[in-house]
């Protein structure tokens, strides 16, 4: 069943994948860009050129009516005129070419024009020049456009004598005028395709510059994928993509740090394992070669060695389980001074055997939330770390006090101690102030760096400072259990 | 007359065993088990073989083999080190040292190239 439904549904993936494959060819950051920086330029352009012309257009017949206008003005003085003197439209009317001259003159035309010879002239309103007497009768005019006309009172001396009429244009007429529009066109044109032009290279480069550092981030973060973890971009700026760019070296440090660590780390188990190893070859050897005898000595000594084998890998298992936070804690309230007084107990004798005395100073109780367990094993390793690198004659001295809201237990030695550059490092694992030094009393490098989880596994902190007695002082730090409040 | 020679390796098993191998092939063996005992040892005592570890408390032996190359004495010197990576660093340093061994060492292999080292530079 599985299977069968499984097989039907890859060919609607694939369908999908080529799909995916042929649109991601445009799919690209600075293809999208491109096309929003070209579309709004050139949308705003064609708006432009639009109202522009339409603006113009509408602009230009205006202007060109109320210049008619003005022009009216003058010719109605005019006729106003003719009327007193002639005392009618009479005159006027039967003679055609009195008021041909009398328009043309004012507006301003040449008056000798020879009537039959009249042509269409640029910007002129005479062909569409009608004279009305008082009562509205058509005297002078073409009759078509009779109706189309708007009057114009003659005023003469008070009294309305007739109605100059004419009219007005709605679109242009006249070729000039139609060769001046023409020319305006093909000028908003030119200037809106070389806008557009512009805008197309304007949006490329844009588009480009835009997704030029997207683009150095692809190839860094295909270098990391790749495991290049030198690979750096750089930000130039403060812009997010800047910001994305430094983050991106972080991120590209911290693998390459992460890297470098677990390299060494792991060089480091492996240098930890050789000594014991190289031990155990050379005295077996030795046993093969007859060097030395099979005896009870020998054979302590083989065993000594496989058992410091052992501790280190049990170390490194629990510094593994602390590290994948799976060092599991069974919590629950238990008194300091108690655990530290049986975790001493258990050692006064090998520590006074090396020649060191053993101070308590405990505050009693000191109740914390804490695994028993782990921390007689921090303890634990705070005294082999203190027998281990004490001088005989030496001393330690322990003390456990209550500040505020934390248990703190001041862990100090007698000399030889810890230079304070290096005070820092002591926790580091396999750190050893001097390298080779607690492989000979079987130190596996890895007490401190326990000890430290165990405290930052329980809430706590971890100082290492210089001790007054002269060694090294461990100061750990755990909260203290606070009651809860009893009803 | 035996050859004698001085080991200075911190891990006293290993310090051990080299002497009893070494003493078992007819050399006449010492044991330092600090870097800062080294000079003033050699400089009393006659030795025509140091087999230095590297790191070692009191001073290193890049130290100790500097300044037995520097002072007038001039006994072999084979350097012992623990990582491999360690050695081409070594020689690059032109610490002087007639030769590089490098730990888990078997010290078998440790006798054989004593044995090489001690002669060639009896001749020279």
């Amino acid at each position: 069943m599985n299977r069968g439904s499984s097989a039907s549904t890859i060919p609607a993936q694939s369908r999908g994948t080529i799909q995916v494959v042929r649109l991601e060819r445009f799919d690209r950051l600075h293809v999208k860009l491109f096309l929003v920086i070209a579309g709004a330029i050139a949308g705003l352009t064609l708006v432009t050129y639009l109202v522009f012309t339409w603006a113009f257009e509408s602009g230009f017949v205006q202007y060109l009516n109320r210049a008619d206008e003005a022009r009216l003005e003058l010719m109605s003085d005019r006729l106003a005129d003719v009327y007193t003197r002639d005392g009618g439209w009479a005159g006027l009317a039967r003679d055609g070419d009195r008021w041909m001259a009398m328009s043309r003159d004012a507006l301003g035309l040449p008056s000798s024009a020879e009537p039959g010879q009249r042509r269409e002239l640029p910007l002129t309103i005479d062909p569409r020049l009608l004279l009305f007497d008082a009562s509205h009768t058509r005297l002078i005019g073409s009759p078509e456009v009779a109706p189309r006309a708007v009057l114009k009172p003659i005023d003469a001396a008070g009294t309305v004598v007739g109605y100059l009429g004419y009219v007005p244009r709605v679109e242009l007429v006249q070729s000039l005028e139609r060769v001046y529009l023409r020319r305006q066109h093909q000028a908003f044109a030119a200037v809106a395709i070389g806008m557009v032009i512009a805008a197309l290279g304007l949006a490329a480069g844009l588009a480009y510059w835009l997704t030029r550092r997207v683009r150095a981030l692809m190839r860094g973060t295909n270098a990391l994928i790749h495991g290049d973890y030198t690979a750096r971009v750089t930000p130039r700026g403060h812009d997010e993509l800047a910001r994305l760019g430094r983050d991106f070296n972080t991120l590209a440090a911290t693998l390459a740090a992460a890297q470098e660590a677990r390299r060494a780390w792991v060089a480091d188990i492996a240098h930890e394992l050789r000594t014991p190893l190289a031990v155990l070859r050379g005295e077996i050897e030795s046993l093969q070669d007859g060097v030395r005898e099979l005896n009870q000595d020998s054979v302590a000594s083989l065993a000594f060695e496989t058992t410091r084998l052992t501790r280190l890998v049990e170390d490194l298992h629990t510094l593994s389980l602390s590290d994948r936070g799976a060092l599991t804690y069974h919590r629950e309230p238990v008194d300091l001074a108690d655990v530290l007084r049986d975790a001493v107990a258990g050692w006064r004798r090998e520590a006074e055997q090396r020649g060191l005395s053993l101070k308590l100073d405990l505050d009693d109780p000191t109740i914390v939330l804490a695994d028993e367990t782990r921390l007689a094993q921090l303890f634990a390793n705070l005294m082999q770390n203190s027998i281990r690198y004490t001088d005989r004659p030496g001393q330690i001295a322990i003390s456990l006090r209550r500040e505020r809201d934390w248990a703190i237990v001041d862990w100090q030695d007698s000399a030889p101690g810890v230079a304070p550059e290096e005070l820092p490092r002591l926790t580091e694992r396999l750190y050893r102030v001097e390298a080779s030094r607690s492989r000979v009393s079987g130190g596996s490098g890895l007490g401190l760096a326990i000890v430290r989880a165990i405290v930052e596994g329980h809430g706590g902190r971890l100082i290492a400072a210089a001790s007054p007695l002269g060694g090294l002082a461990i100061r750990v730090e755990l909260p203290l259990w606070s009651d809860p409040p009893r009803g | 007359m035996a050859e004698k020679v001085l080991i200075v390796e911190d891990e006293e098993k290993l310090a051990g065993l080299l002497h009893d191998y070494l003493a078992q092939d007819g050399f006449e063996v010492s044991v330092l088990y600090r870097g800062d005992q080294v000079e003033s040892w050699v400089s009393t005592h006659e030795v025509d073989l140091v087999l230095l570890d590297l790191m070692l408390p009191g001073k290193s032996g890049l130290e100790v083999c500097k300044a037995l190359r520097a002072a007038s004495s001039e006994p072999a010197i084979i350097m012992v080190t623990a990582r491999v990576e360690e050695i081409d660093r070594l020689l690059g340093l032109e610490l002087g040292a007639d030769d590089y061994i490098c730990k888990p060492f078997s010290p078998r292999e440790v006798v054989a190239r004593d044995v090489l080292s001690v002669p060639r530079k009896a001749v020279a």
